[in-house]
């Protein structure tokens, strides 16, 4: 669960402490805000770079790395193997860790969190941190996408009752028609769509512009609001529809919009664990456009010792049969 | 309790729910045949409610005239199987590398075949219910309630199938199913993180490598043992498209498998990639082993029977007995030369005469002699091709003989009614000038609204034609139960209708190749625009194409991008007489654009001439009349400006 967290403006703000801080290195100006600005205080920092020399503002940040002798680790690496061995090098019982999901993809902050998850029993203290862009009149368009799939097979209802319905948790976002099209396409019995609030009404307006002002014509459809800047209501709000939901429907979380909310979409299915999939659509954004960072960032405390025992669900393969862990 | 008109959907809805609200068509008389039948349509056509009709649930609950006529031909009772997405490894694995594909597979048909298991339990349950043995019709197919002879039945059950449940009883085997299926799910995950070798996982779970038809055999011999009971079993496959490669194949060949006491029953996507490898002699083909039963309409009037009906159903839920014309008018447009009769304006009983009221379309002062004549003042291509036609007078269209009428008039009438609302002559044939014209239309115009209009435009798909009547409806009695619903209103409805359709083939990949350009939008943008040009071009033509054949010239890619549009209903099978549709194949067959497109490409609803669909994506540049066309987000968002921005 979120246990504390809110808005911080960059202006002022005392840089973060910690043993561990991992961030990615992408084309996303905003990828880099934190070190740009010398606000990161860690023992180590890790860059999960995304390749791209060249694109937008990679070269500018990718110089910054540099310069700051961060560790260079391949998003396409695995994610897992690299924040085992920190935590093993750091020779520290337990490591405080700050992830920056500002400009990591889904799936790397899936594996981020799982690993982490995993090794609960390290970490003193997680925090993630997340810089909204500043705000940019989307291009409202159909995107090509791929293959609507679980963001990581552990994070799948492997454990929920077969017999129940879908109920589609939908974070909302700029990708035009896609929500409507993705409900569409997974014909949940039940959906309640998430749309961020409070925070800027351009992006507000924008949202509901790419989701037909939220007119989907399906039944059994609620769209709830959720504060992005108080992650600890906003994640209380959907923990709450999630218990409310399970007892009902296998829960199915497509986290479009802020990655806060697919970060907290992953923590769901971490604390349910076994009993809430979610999703990714991987969109093929032909033009890509540069994201830079407002004036601070949303911070939230992560208590680990809620999330599930993710170890469970791995076996081991003794004399020919298994056992699980 | 929910109804199908609430939730366009009958996935959700209980057995007998389905039975309650069905629409019967003599549809459902093809697919309940004693035979293996293959139900083949877009998503929304209805597949699943047909299929779950059959089950006895749904058949209790079922009233209707046929009714009794129709379950006493039935030589089986039916098990309705679902399908899933989120029960196979494509799902669930996303993509990690796959350590043992091998043992992916086997557990994921073994996660189906206890899905089935549980599907065949619950058919069997239903044998035992009290409400089947009260009913004269069904009785026969109801077993005895004997606790012990129950109890030993499911325990044998229990001992064949390899279930290891705790409570032998029907229910207790239910449970052990789904208590299997989540080991299974959990084993799936397990094998996502690192290598569990085939013999070590099979060491430890020897089911998982059982085959559901050796289940469906002994389930059938015990229950025979048992309870001497003679009807045949149905398994009705839904959703065949979702299941794995491997799954398809044992459910596509299940049907050349000896027992005579089994029926299959498949719906299926009209297109399927893994099914091509699948023809082999060995395997079934066409009506050889599966008889197919297309449910898309190719033409109009194919599909006003079902749409009447669906409709009056739908009006009955509201306490109306309204016809489509009370609801939504006339439409302007000719749907198609059906003989100048509808059933949209018949109550009941009124009598026909057909050569009268075909004379009246084209009176003095009627829409289409209204078309005719404004479209003969400003279109010149248009008053030569009349010309040429020996037809010089467009004021006394039904002065005209009949076969005239028919031969030259009839079959232009639809283009002609488009490229009126559209056509605007220009003084210098710019292509600009015409095409700004065209794409600054802020809403659909009238042409497509009225009876005949919306209904051919949802093409009897049930889920469609609910989606757009619904709030229509709505608006109805929020209107004082007066109406016609004026036809801005109709449009806005539609125009949902359509941005929904699109928003869901966006959704849709093009290829599983995620480095691969193509869209399905991209695809049905140029198919569309290409029509378009077919109506609107420069030069009158009486004779557009609106169909598509694929052809052999097709790129695969697009040959797979173009099934995966058909599958979702963007395109429609026209069925060839002479060659039976075989399963899960495209090429060469004839498809037309859905009618749900017609407003968005400006054409009309009629089927006409078809070109190869190789050609038609060939074509680099849009034709010189109609211009480069404009993105969707250009068209759609004009739609949800506030209400009074309508033109």
């Amino acid at each position: 669960m979120i246990s504390d967290g809110g808005w911080v403006a960059f202006e002022g703000a005392r840089p973060i402490k910690c043993d561990l801080f991992l961030h990615a290195l992408g084309f996303e100006n905003r990828s880099l805000e934190f070190l740009r600005r010398d606000l990161v205080d860690a023992h180590s920092v890790v860059s999960f770079f995304f390749d791209t020399p060249g694109v937008l503002s990679y070269d500018e940040n990718a110089l910054i790395c540099r310069q700051r002798g961060t560790t260079m680790v391949a998003a396409k690496d695995n994610a897992r193997h690299t924040i085992q061995n920190l935590l093993d090098a750091s020779g520290k019982k337990k490591v405080s860790v700050v992830l920056d999901i500002s400009s990591l993809n889904r799936r790397l902050i899936a594996e981020a969190l799982l690993q982490l998850c995993l090794l609960k029993d390290r970490i003193g203290s997680l925090k993630l941190v997340y810089t909204p862009q500043k705000f940019v009149e989307p291009e409202y368009g159909f995107n090509k996408v791929g293959h609507a799939r679980a963001i990581s097979p552990e994070l799948t209802a492997f454990d929920s009752d077969p017999d129940k319905p879908i109920a589609l948790m939908l974070g909302l976002g700029f990708e035009y028609g896609l929500g409507l099209g993705l409900i569409d396409l997974i014909e949940p019995e039940r959906t309640v769509c998430f749309r961020a609030s409070g925070f800027d009404p351009r992006y507000e307006e924008a949202v509901k512009k790419a989701n037909f002002d939220y007119d989907f014509s399906t039944a059994n459809l609620i769209v709830q609001s959720y504060t992005l800047i108080d992650p600890v209501a906003a994640y209380s709000g959907l923990n709450s529809i999630a218990f409310g939901l399970l007892s009902s429907h296998r829960i199915e979380i497509v986290p479009l919009g802020p990655k806060l909310f697919a970060a907290f979409a992953i923590l769901l299915s971490l604390t349910f664990f076994g009993q809430v999939t979610v999703l990714r659509v991987p969109s093929n954004v032909t033009n890509p456009r540069d994201a830079f960072a407002r004036d601070g960032f949303i911070v939230a405390e992560v208590k680990l010792d809620q999330l599930g025992d993710i170890s469970t669900v791995y076996s081991n393969i003794e004399d020919g049969s298994i056992t699980y862990a | 309790m929910k109804s199908l008109y609430d939730q366009y959907n009958a996935r959700f809805m209980r057995l007998d729910s389905v039975g309650r609200s069905f629409i019967y068509s003599d549809l459902f008389k093809q697919v309940a045949a004693n035979q293996h039948s293959a139900l083949v349509g877009p998503r929304g056509s209805g597949k699943t409610t047909l299929l779950k009709m059959l089950s006895l649930p749904a058949l209790t609950s079922w009233r209707h005239k046929h009714r009794s006529e129709l379950i006493n031909s039935l030589d089986y009772f039916a098990v309705y199987a679902p399908s899933d997405y989120a029960w196979f490894p494509d799902f669930r694995l996303s993509n990690r590398v796959r350590y043992n594909e091998e043992l992916d597979q086997l557990i994921a048909t073994s996660i189906f075949r206890h899905h089935l298991l549980k599907a065949v339990l619950d058919a069997t349950q239903y044998l035992f219910d009290d409400k089947l043995f009260a009913d004269r019709d069904l009785a026969r197919f109801a077993l005895k309630n004997d606790d012990a002879l129950v109890s030993e039945f499911a325990a044998t059950l229990n001992s064949s199938w390899s279930l290891g449940a705790q409570f032998t009883s029907l229910f207790g085997l239910r449970i052990a199913c789904s208590k299997r299926i989540q080991l299974l799910q959990r084993l799936l995950t397990a094998s996502a993180s690192q290598y569990i070798s085939t013999t070590a996982a099979m060491g430890a779970h020897p089911y998982i490598a059982d085959y559901f038809y050796d289940d469906l055999v002994s389930f059938l011999d015990t229950k025979d043992h048992f309870f001497s009971h003679s009807p045949k079993c149905c398994i009705c496959f839904d959703e065949l498209e979702i299941a794995p490669h491997q799954i398809k194949k044992m459910i596509v060949k299940s049907a050349r498998s000896a027992d005579q006491r089994v029926y299959v029953k498949i719906s299926a996507s009209p297109y399927d990639e893994d099914l091509e490898d699948i023809y082999d002699p060995r395997m079934p083909m066409g009506e050889h082993d599966y008889t197919p039963i297309i449910l898309s309409y190719a033409r109009v009037q194919d599909a006003r029977t079902f749409s009447s009906q669906l409709f009056k159903a739908m009006a009955g839920g509201y306490n109306l007995t309204i016809t489509p014309r009370d609801l939504l008018g006339t439409a302007t447009m000719e749907v198609q030369d059906d003989g100048g009769d509808t059933p949209y304006d018949r109550p009941s009983g009124l009598p026909r005469n057909k050569a009268r009221k075909k004379k009246q379309k084209y009176a003095i002062g009627s829409s289409n002699q209204r078309s005719f004549s404004r479209l003969f003042e400003k279109d010149e291509s248009f008053r030569r091709y009349l010309r040429s036609r020996n037809i010089f007078d467009v004021e006394n269209l039904e002065s005209l003989p009949e076969r005239i009428r028919a031969q030259d008039i009839r079959k232009i009438v639809g283009t002609v009614t488009v490229r009126n609302e559209y056509f605007r002559p220009s003084a210098d044939r710019d292509r600009r000038t015409v095409e700004r014209r065209l794409r600054t239309l802020k809403r659909i115009p009238d042409i497509y609204t009225g009876a005949e209009s919306v209904l051919a435009i949802c093409e009897g798909n049930p889920r469609w034609m609910i989606g757009t009547l619904k709030p229509l409806f709505d608006a109805y009695i929020a209107k004082g139960r007066s109406g016609p619903i004026e036809p801005h209103v109709q449009a806005e409805r539609l125009t949902k209708t359509i941005v929904t359709f699109l928003s869901l083939l966006a959704a849709i990949p093009a290829s599983d190749d995620a480095d691969s350009p193509l869209s399905i939008i991209d695809l049905i943008e140029r198919i569309g625009h290409f029509i378009e040009g077919q109506i609107l071009s420069k030069r009158f033509n009486p004779d557009p194409v609106t169909t598509v054949v694929v052809d052999e010239e097709t790129s695969r890619a697009h040959q797979i991008a173009f099934g995966r549009a058909i599958n979702q209903g963007a395109f429609v099978l026209v069925p060839d007489r002479l060659r039976e549709f075989q399963l899960g194949k495209i090429d060469k067959y004839r498809f037309r654009m859905t009618h749900l497109f017609a407003p968005l490409y400006h054409f009309p609803l009629v089927l006409g001439r078809s070109n190869r669909l190789s050609t038609i994506l060939s074509e680099e540049r849009p034709p010189e009349e109609i211009g480069e066309p404009v993105p969707y987000q250009g068209l759609l968002f004009d739609v949800f400006q506030k209400k009074d921005e309508h033109l």
